[in-house]
């Protein structure tokens, strides 16, 4: 291993940080990393610093664009939910065309094109409550992917819709678009759901949501942390409020049910205490 | 909303308390700041970079000069007056608090009380 080893390293994790810091800083980083002539060889404290700070420094990216904290934070949750329909729609076995009006949901809050997610979260939402909404007839139409039977079932839906119309109506309707990488989650379901022995919503299934939901709520807690905004509780609010609802309505059969939800709504309120808990000066900017 | 409680957090206290003799590099940044708080601040140089651009934003500390060294920038910063008057107010509201329990007789004579 030499210096040019470790320099390489260190360019790799610097790409933690978002594109305009690395541009400012990106250079004297790595001569103030590489300064020290006995560090031969990468240090994983140093790597470590490069990840948290890289994160620390998005986090604080995001509170510093013209967007809104609450648009910000109701795209964000809109995009998780648009996320988590979508990996349910892939357990499913949901029809090609149905999968693909789902993905097309999740690339519209990708890319934050308010105009053509409002249509697309319409058509989920009314297909979704199809039996609720014109009988069991309809129920019938398996293209259309699953209908629910119940109405707290289907307050995520109603949260989708509504939280698609504040955002597509705002002016201006401006959102940042959001990083590729959240497809990650649609692509971990379709490996599950195609792994041999790995049954759909079995306990594989489970432990892998729980996981996913469990580290990005944390990343959204240590955002919070970070740059003190409450965008990051809305995002969460809209994503895990009308599934608690519906588990109080409907109380799960089960303690692992029951731990998973404690577990989400106690996520939720640590971070809405995060955003509200004073700071120390000099560790942000004003809340945005 | 957020709440501002005007304190300086301890790593950011002492990277201004490190500018306090003038303009210094990033590892300068970090050695001092080692030094001067006794080895209890250890600064990942991530960390230190965001806490200079947050500082920086906040108008406390400001770029002095930069020049080339083995084909790498290396820019020093220094302390503006807000810069100086934060730390210097927070060195003020340490001594203070510190008086609470080292001004107090009964741990001067070794007295524990009844």
């Amino acid at each position: 291993m030499n210096k040019t080893f470790a320099e390489h390293w260190y360019r790799l994790f610097l790409r933690a940080f978002p594109p305009g810091h690395r541009a400012e800083y990106g250079a004297e980083i790595i001569g103030t990393l590489l300064n020290d002539a006995s560090r031969r060889v990468p240090s994983l404290r140093e790597t470590a610093g490069l990840l948290t700070a890289g994160y620390a420094a998005r986090a604080r990216a995001a509170t510093g664009g013209p967007v809104p904290w609450w648009a910000d934070g109701a795209h964000l949750g809109l995009l998780m939910f648009a996320l988590a329909h979508m990996a349910y729609r892939i357990a499913d076995h949901a029809s090609p065309g149905w999968l693909a009006v789902s993905a097309l949901l999740v690339v519209a809050f990708l890319r934050g094109w308010t105009l053509l997610a409002l249509p697309l979260a319409l058509a989920v939402a009314l297909s979704t409550g199809r039996t609720m909404l014109w009988g069991l007839e309809a129920t019938e139409a398996k293209f259309l992917g699953p209908a629910y039977h119940d109405w707290i079932s289907l307050a995520p839906y109603g949260v989708l819709v509504a939280g698609a119309v504040v955002i597509a109506i705002r002016r201006p309707r401006v959102l940042r678009a959001r990083s590729w990488w959240w497809s990650a989650i649609p692509v971990t379901a379709f490996v599950l759901v195609h792994t041999p022995g790995v049954r759909e919503y079995g306990e594989t299934w489970q432990l892998a949501r729980a996981g996913i939901e469990g580290a990005v709520l944390l990343a959204g807690m240590w955002a919070t942390a970070v740059a003190r905004s409450p965008r990051w509780a809305l995002a969460a609010a809209i994503y895990v409020l009308p599934g608690v609802a519906s588990a109080m309505v409907n109380p799960p059969s089960n303690t692992q049910d029951l731990g998973y939800w404690t577990a989400l709504a106690a996520l939720l309120l640590a971070i809405a205490a995060t955003a509200w808990k004073p700071q120390p000066m000099a560790e942000h900017h004003r809340p945005r | 909303m957020v709440k501002r409680s005007g304190v300086l957090s301890e790593p950011t206290y002492f990277v201004l308390a490190a500018l306090l003799d003038g303009p210094v590099h990033g590892y300068g940044i970090i050695k001092r700041s080692q030094d001067l708080s006794g080895g209890r601040i250890r600064l990942a140089v991530g960390t230190l970079y965001g806490a200079l651009d947050r500082l920086a934003g906040d108008g406390l500390i400001v770029v002095d000069r930069e020049e080339t060294v083995q084909g790498r920038p290396r820019r020093y910063y220094r302390l503006t007056e807000d810069g100086r008057l934060a730390v210097t107010r927070e060195a003020l509201r340490l001594e203070q608090a510190a008086r609470v329990v080292t001004g107090r007789t009964s741990l001067a004579t070794g007295d524990a009380g009844a």
